[in-house]
């Protein structure tokens, strides 16, 4: 199946206990495109970004993909398919760095090119002299990087990034920027949850606001 | 305190000897409670990662219920089976009283709790990000589920062995359902209680040795896995 050019999301809302978090919200996500998305402490960046990788079930949503309109639950193959979603601290699974790359792997069927593809991967994210590390004991800067490194893998067309930097060092955060420049290059769609803009005004296309429950393009 | 130190030397030379009628009954033993455990683990495992992992009305009540039934007693697991299974029950029919399909029953009854909140736990310490990291990495559900299964495998591994130390060591359910027939239906806690009331102490006390032992090997290869794990994360 060839990977979409965008995704639309149309209506887009859900409440927690209650209480309205997003509601009506409408936003696409385009390949090549870098945009990032800013708001308070709980002002639903997160379940937003899990609602459009097909984690978190919204109350509603209709989602256009291949020019066609389709309920989320539809879509939901899709979007698990198409779209990645980085925690703010990444899970590690448990074995080695190299293992936790490996099983990033089969989403695209690769199994021919696997070994050589995950030695250039690792030598991109300067993740090399660590490949045979425990990823549970590294620092969490550079379980961001295998993280990033796992999504590059990947190769989803369309990446939620929640935090990325949260947790890096300046020298990490520059790594990661060049990581994500060479991602953005290969036409993968980038979506940044952050408090801090600045960091990507080098990348950035679109810069989005959550508040008051809606989305708005500044 | 001489005739119980005649007896277990006589029991160290009935399991030294490889006594036949002994390590028969051990043998129906392991056959029944192994049976029992491969049968009921799947589900129960299964259901102790749905309450782990999803919101369903009930959820809390059922998690409830399956801790009631942890201390639900053997002997009245065995009354339910033997009323189902007899010849007046509702299932009396399939003939199973008094066979090692009746003891796999009420056994496979009886570890479901202790599987269910066992894995239950070990499933819950381990985060929503596993699974959501599996999915968004493009797992299928069933391939996702996997994943979550290695990350908490000492957990399970601990739920299996307690369920399988719980159940090889019951007496009241199998003596009611099986009946205690020799060569047939006698496992390790039923010949237990025979040979003792029998005043037979050397093959009780061979037998008792025998789940000690079997106490101490799934204690010593659950500590081995885990401290490899530890030590590998």
């Amino acid at each position: 199946m060839t990977k979409p050019q965008k995704i639309t999301y149309s209506l887009l809302s859900k409440s927690w206990n209650r209480k309205p978090l997003i509601e009506s919200v409408n936003i696409t996500a385009t390949r090549g495109q870098f945009s990032v998305l800013c708001g308070e402490n709980g002002s639903g960046k997160t379940t937003l970004l899990k609602i459009m990788t097909g984690l978190v079930r919204p109350d509603h949503c209709q989602i256009t993909l291949y020019e066609k309109k389709f309920s989320w639950t539809r879509a939901r193959t899709h979007l698990i398919q198409h779209t990645l979603y980085l925690h703010q601290t990444p899970y590690m699974f448990s074995g080695s760095v190299y293992r936790n790359l490996t099983l990033s792997i089969n989403k695209n069927g690769r199994s021919t090119t696997q070994g050589k593809h995950i030695e250039e991967v690792l030598e991109m994210a300067e993740l090399d002299h660590l490949k045979h590390e425990s990823a549970k004991t590294l620092s969490g800067g550079q379980q961001q990087r295998v993280a990033l490194a796992r999504a590059s893998l990947n190769e989803s067309p369309f990446l939620f990034l929640d935090e990325p930097t949260a947790n890096m060092d300046t020298d990490s955060v520059n790594r990661a920027l060049d990581f994500m420049r060479e991602l953005k290059q290969r036409g993968t769609s980038i979506l940044v949850c952050t408090h801090s803009p600045e960091i990507f005004e080098g990348l950035l296309d679109r810069f989005l606001v959550i508040e008051n429950h809606i989305i708005h393009e500044q | 305190m001489s005739s119980l130190t005649d007896a277990t030397l006589d029991a160290f030379h009935l399991l030294l000897s490889w006594d036949p009628d002994l390590w028969e009954i051990i043998g129906i033993s392991f056959r029944v409670s192994g049976t029992a455990i491969l049968i009921s683990a799947p589900l129960a495992l299964l259901t102790g990662f749905f309450l782990a992992y999803f919101k369903f009305p009930l959820r809390r009540v059922l998690i409830s219920l399956f801790n009631t039934l942890l201390a639900f007693p053997a002997v009245v697991v065995g009354l339910v089976v033997y009323l189902l299974l007899s010849n007046q029950g509702p299932l009396g029919d399939w003939k199973l009283l008094f066979t090692q399909s009746a003891m796999v029953i009420a056994q496979s009854i009886l570890c479901v709790p202790i599987l269910v909140s066992m894995g239950h736990s070990a499933f819950q310490a381990a985060d929503q990000r596993v699974w959501e990291t599996a999915r968004t990495l493009g797992k299928s559900p069933i391939a996702a589920f996997l994943v979550v299964v290695n990350e908490v495998k000492f957990g399970l591994l601990a739920a299996l062995f307690a369920g399988f130390g719980r159940i090889i060591a019951e007496v009241g359910a199998s003596m009611m359902v099986g009946g205690n027939i020799l060569h047939y239906t006698r496992n390790i806690p039923t010949a237990i209680a025979l040979e003792t009331s029998k005043g037979n102490f050397a093959q009780g006390i061979a037998l008792g040795m025998v789940l000690l032992f079997l106490a101490f090997f799934l204690n010593a290869t659950l500590q081995y896995f885990q401290g490899k794990g530890s030590l590998n994360h």
